[in-house]
């Protein structure tokens, strides 16, 4: 970018600053700005013009240092773009693409990319048909997901949602794909950990993460979801497949509403500008499969919400459910009753994640769904204890195994055939009789086995060929003792 | 006359920078802070405090819109409106490499008015670095005829020109 005197001899218009609300400067003059328009102050500082009124214009600016009435402003006749390309990987940076972290000093890629753009049309999309595994077994068998998919992750503060998030992150960029993730207002400690955790299991290096804090200035913190679809969008360009967590969308609507009441915009539900259902859905609608130059490429876009007291109705939450293809719910009781994740598989919804499966992970996720349904009505009978008939002890009994199925650590990401493998041992009842501390044990040695035992790796693949269910039961039964067995000498 | 045109007229005459529009309106102030007193019992008393251009034009604006000099209503009504041309009046930034003399002030005012419409004040200052000409800037339009850029653009086009002329010296 040129230097303000420069832009000033160039365009020949001049504004100067009127009043400061903090994000938001009012500057008269500047007869022909633009919306969206960069300018720069004098000073230094740049921003962006938000609003045009008849005699004053609105500029979101991008800094917190100090900016006077009686500045002077010129307009750019350039809109806001970021730098993107393949050196952003493994840093942190901030909502302008400047480096935030440690590491040596981030050069500049050549390739810049403007930040807020109308999504792609029609003919440029394609059905969403490769599953995304997430490494999570509840989600990847009963509520799975495609790549391409917009997928809301909501529940209260602390349920879990952002160790989903890491966990979905480890798998995928394990298996090559890009991720990007977008912090948007979080605390400059809490991204500390998350850079930490990902260069700890070494994955830091093919995931971008854009962060902005708290203590940005507002502007930067409403660009950070923006900066980050951009660079997605340039991943997807070069034929990759990327996955965005945007963490999470509920505090950027709060941003918003801020730099909103600032700019004078009249309130509308809790406060929030009237179009912040159109903000965000462009946003959600940048995302998605794509046919690009370099062939089929998608951008799946898990959506953070944050709910306040296991409040699914609310204002945010409801439009995010209706521009997404489904969402997670994290539930706060399941997470006080010690399930890990605490995903509640009856209020989460995936509406095209079920087209992406093949036959036999469909019969399977119709198989656990219609058991959850069942072992949900049966927990009203659990307090009539002895009293219970052996069909319904039966039936507790299993739904208890999968519920402890379904829990796993942290840094624990189940490849999706070993996942089918193990339920369908499980299923089978292999484990028949034994206390749930025992299988729990025996399916950690497994999934050690599975990632060190090559046997154990061929036989796994050999089951998942086969194409239907009941047949996979019937060769679990005949293998799946001797899997448990080969495993055992696999500590905890 | 017209009591709005008299009015805009005569504030036009005789404001021509923001200095002179900000000392016609102090001046206005101090006759409408002092008219309803009782030792005031005419508004020539009050015009007498003032520097004479100011208690002219004043004059001339109450003379030209009949106004009585005993009817302060009608005194303070007609000043509350020239007031309020003043604060409509435009400013047009003008920056010079000079303090200007009074004749060039007025140079200048009149040119911008003849060329840019009436209405409009000069905020003066000066910048020496711009060695010549002018900048000014009104409603937002910025246009640089100084002899600083003019001699800049002109080293950049002709800058081989220049250069050979030196090293062949």
């Amino acid at each position: 970018m040129k230097n303000f005197t420069a832009y000033l001899n160039e365009i020949e218009e001049i504004g100067y600053v009127e009043q400061v609300a903090d994000a938001i400067i009012y500057v008269s003059g500047l007869p022909h700005a633009k919306p969206e328009e960069i300018v720069i102050f004098e000073t230094g500082e740049f921003g962006q013009v938000f609003t045009i009124d008849s005699d004053v214009i609105e500029i979101l600016v991008f800094s917190k240092s100090s900016i006077k009435p009686g500045i002077r402003v010129v307009r750019t006749n350039e809109i806001l773009k970021v730098p993107v390309g393949f050196e952003l990987l493994g840093r942190v940076i901030d909502s302008l693409g400047n480096s935030i972290d440690n590491a040596k000093p981030l050069k500049t890629p050549k390739t810049i990319s403007p930040v807020n753009i109308r999504p792609s049309g029609i003919t440029t999309r394609k059905a969403i048909t490769k599953p995304l595994e997430t490494g999570v077994l509840i989600v990847d068998l009963a509520i799975p997901l495609g790549h391409g998919q917009r997928e809301l992750i909501v529940g209260d503060r602390k349920t879990g949602k952002t160790s989903f998030l890491t966990k979905t992150i480890l798998n995928q960029t394990n298996r090559g794909n890009i991720c990007i993730y977008a912090a948007i207002g979080k605390k400059k400690l809490d991204v500390k950990k998350i850079e930490e955790y990902f260069a700890k299991h070494k994955v830091l290096d093919k995931m971008v993460i854009v962060a902005s804090g708290s203590e940005d200035a507002t502007g930067l913190t409403y660009l950070t979801p923006y900066t980050a679809m951009a660079i997605s969008e340039y991943f997807r360009d070069q034929g990759k497949d990327v996955l965005l967590v945007l963490d999470d969308l509920s505090a950027h609507a709060k941003f918003y509403r801020e730099v909103s009441l600032l700019g004078r915009r009249f309130p509308g539900r809790n406060s929030y500008p009237s179009d912040i259902f159109y903000t965000h859905a462009k946003l959600m609608e940048r995302a998605g499969n794509f046919i690009t130059e370099k062939g089929e490429a998608s951008i799946t876009c898990l959506a953070v919400a944050e709910t306040a007291q296991g409040d699914l109705s609310g204002y945010i939450e409801t439009n995010l459910m209706s521009m997404t293809d489904g969402h997670l719910y994290f539930d706060k009781d399941l997470f006080y009753l010690g399930r890990r994740p605490a995903i509640n598989p009856f209020l989460s919804v995936t509406r095209v994640g079920r087209q992406t499966q093949t036959n036999l992970r469909r019969e399977i996720n119709r198989e656990i769904i219609s058991f959850l349904n069942l072992y949900e009505k049966m927990q009203s009978y659990i307090h009539f204890g002895a009293e219970l008939n052996e069909n319904i002890k039966s039936t507790l009994s299993t739904g208890a195994k999968i519920i402890q199925f379904f829990s796993q650590y942290t840094d624990e990401v189940i490849p999706i055939n070993l996942q089918i493998v193990l339920f369908a041992m499980l299923w089978a009842d292999l484990w028949s009789g034994k206390e749930l501390i025992v299988i729990r044990e025996d399916m950690q040695k497994i999934i050690k086995a599975y990632r060190s035992e090559p046997i154990i790796q061929e036989k796994v693949e050999e089951i998942v060929k086969i194409d239907a269910f009941n047949k996979i039961l019937g060769a679990i039964r005949i293998q799946g003792p001797e899997i448990i067995q080969v495993s055992q000498k696999y500590g905890k | 006359m017209n009591d709005k045109n008299s009015i805009h007229n005569e504030t036009q005459a005789y404001t021509r920078t923001v200095q002179e529009a900000e000392n016609f309106s102090s001046c206005i102030d101090i006759i409408l802070s002092n008219i309803f007193e009782l030792k005031n019992k005419n508004i020539d008393q009050i015009l007498s405090q003032l520097p004479d251009s100011s208690a002219h034009t004043i004059k001339k604006i109450l003379t030209d819109n009949k106004v009585d000099s005993a009817d302060h209503t009608a005194i303070e009504n007609v000043l509350l409106k020239a007031k309020e041309e003043i604060k409509n009046l435009k400013i047009a930034k003008i920056t010079l490499a000079i303090d200007p003399s009074e004749d060039t002030i007025s140079l200048i005012s009149d040119w911008i008015n003849k060329n840019l419409g009436d209405g409009i004040i000069l905020d003066l200052s000066k910048d020496e670095s711009i060695l010549g000409g002018v900048i000014i800037s009104i409603d937002g339009v910025y246009k640089d005829q100084s002899l600083k850029k003019n001699l800049e653009e002109l080293f950049i086009k002709r800058k081989s020109e220049i250069l050979s002329s030196f090293l062949h010296k």
